[in-house]
């Protein structure tokens, strides 16, 4: 392919010397030119996967966000856990229930669902002892239970919120 | 994600912005586009093909990992020449510094050594080295080229074979448009002087 001069040339110019110049070959590197390239190039990340790990990072960099995620993340990994303990040890109540979804429907289903997560909650209070525990104290553990999954869902959606403020105030001083 | 648009019938511009969006059929692209004059400028200005095509794979290394800094007021293909050009002067000097030292080169041990790589006063012929390139570049007109000082050759090479405008060579070499006007006609006048023996 012969590149394509880009600006006509003057009339004052010698003739015979713009001849050769024009013809002059251009030069191509070898073979595979730009893979070895690109071997040595970063490409950015689209800019929604961008976004994405551009928050990761500063919700990661932000020490007291792990104050409030960490008990979630213990939380959702014991129920992970229990879950498949039960499924485990109750396979013939997860096939019934799975009839049972099968055959009527959703609101089956959900039942199911109700009666599977009822079992799980027996399961886990029998492995706990709570069995023996007398239903105030029950509730009580409840209760504070609930209490804190609030408390750290204010303190993640405040974190979070002072987050996106400090970030914009920095947008704004750029 | 968007899909890329018909990249080859793009501008510059347009590509260089899919490229920053991530897309790399656009770092292709300009690849593709800019291989062969900026491997030509450097092959011209270093006369080793080896040497032109490692400095052609840094200065596309080095443009397009800042691509995210290139700005778009400017022309892509003004950058990109003159990152070429810079790895190729900045080589030229260093070859000169090797080679022109009045002691021969640093790690130059022995006295032959010394003596082989030292300053040869009022010698300007071409070395057997320089010879070979030269056929292998070809014609007389590219010898002619090869004599020419880097500032000359840089200038009559973006002028003549990629057809560059002066503002625009003026911005690549980073020197006043009068002077890239001068530097053009001198290397003009050289070239046709080179040149007279074979016209006739």
């Amino acid at each position: 392919m012969r590149h394509e001069p880009l600006d006509p040339r003057p009339p004052e110019e010698d003739p015979v010397l713009h001849q050769h110049l024009v013809l002059l070959e251009q030069f191509s590197p070898r073979l595979g030119f730009a893979d070895r390239v690109l071997l040595n190039v970063w490409l950015p990340l689209p800019p929604y996967l961008a976004g994405i790990r551009e928050r990761a990072q500063s919700l990661l960099a932000a020490r007291r966000i792990w104050l409030f995620a960490a008990p979630f993340l213990v939380g959702a990994a014991v129920t992970l856990v229990s879950t498949v303990v039960f499924v485990a040890t109750h396979p013939q109540f997860v096939a019934t229930a799975w009839g049972w979804f099968v055959q009527h429907g959703i609101l089956v289903a959900w039942q199911a669902a109700t009666s599977a997560l009822a079992g799980l909650l027996a399961t886990l209070l029998a492995m706990l002892g709570v069995g023996s525990l007398s239903g105030a104290t029950v509730a009580a553990v409840a209760s504070t239970a609930v209490v804190l999954w609030l408390v750290c869902a204010w303190g993640l959606s405040r974190t979070l919120r002072t987050d996106v403020l400090h970030r914009n105030s920095l947008h704004a001083q750029r | 994600m968007q899909p890329n648009p018909d990249l080859s019938g793009a501008t510059d511009r347009a590509v260089v912005q899919w490229a920053r969006n991530g897309s790399e059929a656009a770092y292709r692209e300009l690849i593709r586009r800019y291989q062969r004059p900026v491997f030509s400028l450097i092959y011209r200005m270093v006369r080793d093909r080896e040497l032109a095509e490692d400095l052609t794979q840094e200065t596309f290394i080095k443009v397009l990992n800042a691509i995210d800094r290139y700005k778009p007021q400017f022309k892509f293909s003004s950058w990109i020449f003159k990152i070429a050009n810079n790895a190729a002067i900045d080589q030229l000097r260093r070859k000169e510094l090797q080679t022109l030292s009045l002691e021969g080169r640093p790690d130059a041990t022995t006295h032959d050594r010394i003596q082989a790589t030292s300053l040869q006063l009022g010698d300007t012929s071409e070395s057997p080295l320089e010879e070979v390139e030269a056929r292998e570049l070809g014609s007389a007109i590219e010898r002619a080229i090869g004599r020419l000082r880097p500032e000359y050759r840089a200038c009559i090479i973006l002028r003549h074979v990629e057809g560059r405008p002066y503002d625009e060579i003026a911005r690549i070499l980073d020197l006043p448009l009068g002077t890239v006007k001068t530097y053009i006609h001198r290397a003009r006048a050289e070239l046709q002087e080179i040149l007279a023996p074979l016209k006739e």
